[in-house]
């Protein structure tokens, strides 16, 4: 069974942060925000704007889907747990896959050339 | 008062984005309020509510098919006007052309006059027939609502000058430049000439609305497809 993930690929930076962030544990909107600029070192920062018009789309899409996770006491009745999906999981190891070679690419070119 | 700022600007989104989303995004608004600044959460509001309404929702489809029924109703206006608007040179033609019939008052006495103008490839012809003769009419002018033409006589050329005001045309007449009367006709086919409209203007503009309300209807039955499939593009995964 081959998936062919290249209609969703390249992911935008929000789509891809969101999905890092979703990939170790299920979280809240708030918590990935939060996940986000962490992994970021706060360079990145999504709004709950950004960050919910994306988390429409990944989850129309089957990429995200909201997560049946126990709800904790003192939990907010509002937070809803957002969680990857294995079609999910797959583009995200697809795109960093991609990135990667990107990555391989650039630092072939960036490298210093010797005098000739 | 942040807080309710922020809370009508949820209650704008698009009614399927705030059904789903609003709740929690109140939510992190009451959470991170301190750390991340109402300004950028505020900011943050109405760039999603812009993107919502006119990137996801597809009524800026409805939007533009609202833009181009109002240019089309603007663009018909001033066409309206234009095509009503005395002194082009068609609307000339349509407001004299045909016949008109009346009287030349003078110190003869009141003689029934009827006098017929049309046009044919861009001259000007016209007929004058009173009791005891008929004749061409030449050198016609009009502008506006102003008139002049000559009609040839034996006894010497008899000059009409005049203007139409309220559906009639009336004026003096000359005789080797003195004046010998005076002249009202009237136009029964017509009420007001000066506010008839151009046919082919009319036909034009017609067929300009139309494609235009076409446009609209494929751009709203085009949203509303979309709209009614869900919107969202289908998953593409080959197995």
């Amino acid at each position: 069974m081959t998936e062919d993930l290249s209609p969703f690929l390249p992911l935008s930076p929000a789509a891809l942060h969101i999905l890092l962030s979703l990939a170790g544990e299920d979280r809240h909107g708030y918590g990935i925000m939060q996940e986000v600029a962490r992994q970021s070192d706060g360079q990145y920062k999504l709004g709950p704007g950004t960050l919910y018009d994306n988390l429409q789309k990944l989850m129309t899409q089957g990429i995200v889907r909201e997560s049946e996770r126990k709800r904790v006491e003192g939990d907010d009745p509002r937070r809803r747990y957002y969680r990857l999906t294995p079609l999910g999981r797959s583009i995200l190891a697809a795109e960093v896959e991609r990135l990667e070679g990107v990555v391989r690419e650039a630092r072939l070119h960036l490298r210093p050339r010797r005098a000739t | 008062m942040m807080r309710l700022l922020y809370q009508w600007l949820l209650w704008l989104h698009p009614p399927r984005f705030r059904r789903e989303f609003a709740g929690e995004m109140l939510w992190i608004f009451e959470s991170s309020a301190d750390s991340e600044g109402t300004a950028r959460l505020l900011s943050d509001a109405v760039a999603s509510l812009a993107r919502q309404w006119f990137l996801r929702s597809g009524s800026w489809k409805i939007g533009v098919a609202l833009a181009g029924a109002a240019l089309q109703v603007g663009l018909g206006s001033v066409g309206m006007l234009f095509a009503t608007r005395p002194g082009g040179d068609s609307t000339l033609a349509a407001t004299f052309k045909g016949t008109w019939s009346g009287r030349v008052e003078s110190k003869a006495g009141v003689m029934p006059v009827e006098l017929v103008f049309g046009r044919e490839r861009g001259a000007w012809l016209g007929v004058f027939s009173a009791a005891d003769r008929t004749s061409s009419i030449r050198d016609f002018q009009a502008l506006r609502e102003a008139v002049a033409f000559r009609v040839p006589a034996e006894e010497g050329d008899l000059v009409f000058r005049g203007h139409l005001a309220s559906g009639k045309l009336r004026g003096t007449v000359e005789r080797s430049g003195a004046g010998i009367g005076i002249w009202e006709v009237t136009r029964p086919t017509t009420s007001a000439a000066a506010g008839v409209l151009d046919t082919k203007r009319l036909v034009g503009l017609a067929a300009v609305t139309a494609a235009g309300i076409c446009v609209a209807v494929v751009l709203l039955t085009l949203w509303a497809r979309r709209f009614m499939s869900g919107r969202m593009g289908s998953l593409r995964v080959k197995k």
